[in-house]
């Protein structure tokens, strides 16, 4: 292509601007044409038919996010931690832009606060959730308390604030001044697993599983209450519900024998079946179950690992005999839950 | 004056192809490099649009303004466009290479604007598509925000803070009309940078829903309670139809003050539903709803409403006489005051109002008070043996400042006094 030389440019443009000076602020010329759109690529504009303009002046302007004290976002923070985040935008000064595109906003003012809206955005589920503002700050401060863990997540800030400039002696047009930002930051699991048991004996059946209580609890330890249902835990075969609270949700969840115990015969034949939960993901290969004997940091395995089956009359019981189950997430939040076994 | 503008949106953009042209030229040889220090995409602009809305200047509004006008409780179909959703970034101005590194996070947030400024998001549905559809159940002020986010991998990004010329509005560095943006950059450049994109669309949400209107008779003699007063029963009155937010359940248990009255009550009932298809429920209780005096307490039917006019799509609800609601029967020789509020939709029902009530005859003069409380000497009911008495009107009437109505026109009768006592027989 032939380049024009930037003298002649610069006077030509010149001209013309010389020229629009004159004349008051006007809305942009649309021009931009409906999109054509491959909803096969891009699924998520399907029923859109309206171009990527807007057709009406809506300036933009810049934002960042800081962390506490100006500093920037750490690239992880914790899930259950409160973290304070601050936009920096002049979407919060005194005046407007005067200008958008070339065009003029003259007497530009605002015309109401702002809209701010903080997400949490959760990039490998693409999901994206609403930050709740709780304590009393400026409008461009929010404290949050990153509830869910992730493993490739943002921070995001919207920001919308109304304003208006005149058209005209008498008519003052109104819009909307939008800023944005995204960083990632990822969002780090402290709770441990929440895994159980479900326990089949003889046509019966008993289910054992910590549930957090109070959830999204902080400062540590997190606690659990655990549940334990089913015939197996009641003593003369009658179906049993006992919730053991307060158990601390750790390496070392034992429940106590005296509360909820699970009364087998010593022929039993048993089969157990994992119940795994975490907040983020288990990782699978550190899930261990089975018998064992007392109720140590490391469970004392007796007989198999991981049985899907067992015989009670082919092990030779221990004194003090336990069913565990062994888990750790991703991010290597450990527990271990005991849960006594008595025999009939 | 638009002709000139693309003239120098002309020059403009080939005054950026020269630019890019040189830099090219200049940077030849060293892609990887620029591509390593490339500046940060600029987060596009986004377009945010209605379909079938209200003209601008509806019930008087700006049209100089880019608020849309709806309808309370109607549904809208939103649509929204930006360079951030399209199959590749480097219409954004993202370095060739660079791509997209899945879908984007599409949230649809709905703030109100309160009466006082205040501004508070209400819902938010992270719905990931560019279409959304939803309605607004309250009249008033609100804003519509959608915001896009995307990850794009290996189109430069710096340090979280390096926000560039921060406080400064950006323009446009692609030379395409209309693809400007803020300088925005990644979090962090190994993982490239999210870039996001939003607009915001004001609305006026419109009332079209008449209001709640309250009547209470009470008799001032007879009476175990102790009477009050007009003044002291409108408030009983507004106390009560604040309690149930213009909501009016005949089954519920009213205030001791109210004990022993008749009230009528016309309520938005079920509520939010579509313009077309609202109805309010005419509810009664207490005894002179019936010619034989019966303490009756039932929601006697529901009542649909009509649209008032059809410019400004006002609505307005008629209660007239049915079958399962003949009239209002007074006893000859008892006095009775009678008083009547409003709740409105447009405040959520927050505060009560005062609506107008009055006894007409047939032919449409008003019944003249006797000192502060109606009474009525001469029975005209049944109608076949008073036919030489007068026909007597009850007429209610409650407006919100919308000038949606609610209107109640019903016969008011006036029996032999011992009907209520002695029970089941008019005398």
């Amino acid at each position: 292509m032939p380049k024009m030389r930037p003298v002649s440019l610069i006077l030509a443009v010149g001209f013309l601007f010389s020229i629009a000076a004159a004349a008051p602020a006007e809305e942009p010329a649309a021009g931009a044409q409906p999109p054509v759109i491959d909803t096969s690529k891009t699924p998520w504009l399907e029923g859109v038919s309206i171009p990527t303009q807007p057709p009406h002046v809506s300036p933009l302007v810049a934002a960042d996010i800081v962390g506490e004290g100006g500093n920037s976002v750490p690239a992880t923070i914790s899930e259950d931690i409160p973290i304070l985040l601050t936009a920096n935008s002049e979407i919060f000064g005194e005046k407007p832009p005067a200008s958008w595109n070339g065009t003029d906003l003259p007497d530009a003012e605002w015309t109401g606060r702002a809209s701010v809206r903080w997400f949490f955005d959760d990039v490998a589920k693409n999901r994206s959730t609403l930050a709740s503002v709780s304590d009393d700050l400026p409008a461009n401060q929010v404290k949050v308390i990153p509830l869910d863990p992730t493993t490739a997540g943002a921070v995001t800030i919207t920001i919308a604030r109304p304003m208006k400039y005149r058209i005209a002696p008498d008519r003052f047009r109104t819009t909307f001044v939008n800023a944005s930002r995204s960083l990632s930051t990822i969002v780090t699991d402290i709770t441990p697993p929440v895994c159980g048991l479900e326990i089949t004996a003889d046509g019966e059946m008993g289910t054992v599983y910590p549930v957090e209580n109070p959830a999204h609890k902080y400062p540590l330890p997190k606690l659990a209450d655990v549940i334990c249902r089913g015939k197996l835990f009641g003593t003369a075969g009658d179906d049993e519900s006992v919730t053991v609270e307060g158990i601390e949700l750790g390496a070392q969840m034992v429940v106590p024998a005296e509360r909820a115990a699970l009364h087998l015969a010593k022929d039993a034949v048993i089969t157990i079946k994992t119940l795994l939960q975490d907040n983020l993901q288990v990782d699978e290969k550190t899930v261990r179950f089975g018998l064992c004997e007392g109720t140590g940091e490391k469970p004392a395995l007796v007989g198999q690992e991981n049985p899907g089956e067992l015989k009670l009359a082919e092990v030779k019981l221990p004194e003090k005999p336990f069913l565990f189950i062994e888990a750790s997430d991703l991010a290597g939040n450990r527990q271990v839950l005991y849960i006594s076994i008595q025999i009939k | 004056m638009r002709n000139m503008l693309m003239l120098v949106a002309l020059v403009c953009g080939l005054l950026a192809q020269s630019d890019t042209c040189c830099a090219a030229e200049t940077a030849a040889g060293t892609q990887s490099a620029s591509v390593a220090t490339a500046p940060a995409i600029q987060n596009p602009e986004m377009n945010l649009q209605f379909d079938n809305t209200l003209p601008a200047n509806f019930r008087g509004g700006n049209p100089d303004s880019t608020e849309v006008h709806v309808l309370e409780d109607q549904p809208y179909k939103r649509q929204e466009h930006t360079l951030l959703y399209e199959e590749s970034p480097q219409a954004m101005g993202a370095p060739a290479g660079a791509t997209f590194e899945g879908p984007p996070t599409i949230n649809w947030t709905t703030d109100q604007v309160g009466a006082d400024g205040s501004v508070q998001t209400i819902a938010n549905d992270n719905n990931n598509k560019a279409t959304s559809e939803s309605e607004f159940p309250e009249p008033g002020q609100y804003r519509v925000g959608n915001s896009g986010a995307r990850q794009v991998s290996g189109g430069g990004g710096g340090a979280s803070t390096a926000t560039g010329s921060e406080g400064q509005v950006a323009s446009s560095n692609t030379g395409t009309e209309g693809a400007a943006g803020t300088t925005g950059s990644g979090a962090d450049a190994a993982n490239g940078q999210r870039v996001t994109s939003t607009q915001t669309t004001g609305v006026i949400c419109h009332d079209v829903t008449s209001p709640n209107v309250w009547a209470v008779f009470q008799e001032t003699a007879g009476n175990t309670q102790s009477a009050l007063d007009e003044t002291a029963l409108l408030q009983k009155l507004s106390e009560q139809l604040l309690a149930g937010k213009g909501q009016f359940d005949p089954a519920a248990p009213v205030s001791d003050a109210l004990k022993g009255t008749s009230m009528l009550a016309i309520s938005e009932f079920p509520v939010n539903k579509k313009p077309a298809e609202k109805t309010a429920a005419v509810a009664v209780k207490g005894p002179l709803f019936s010619e034989v005096g019966k303490d009756e307490a039932k929601v006697v039917g529901t009542v649909g409403m009509k649209v008032l006019d059809a410019e400004t799509q006002t609505r307005l609800t008629e209660v007239g006489a049915t079958d399962t609601l003949k009239g209002i029967f007074v006893r000859r020789n008892v006095p009775f005051i009678v008083a009547a509020m409003a709740t409105d939709n447009g405040d959520k029902c927050a505060t009560a109002a005062g609506a107008s009530c009055k006894i007409e005859t047939n032919d449409g003069t008003e019944v003249d008070k006797d000192g502060s409380s109606y009474m009525f000497r001469v029975p005209n009911y049944p109608r076949a043996e008073y036919a030489d008495q007068p026909e007597y009107v009850f007429v209610m009437e409650g407006a919100d400042k919308d000038g949606n109505k609610t209107v109640v026109r019903l016969p008011l009768y006036v029996v032999n006094t011992q009907m209520a006592v002695e029970g089941g027989r008019n005398e």
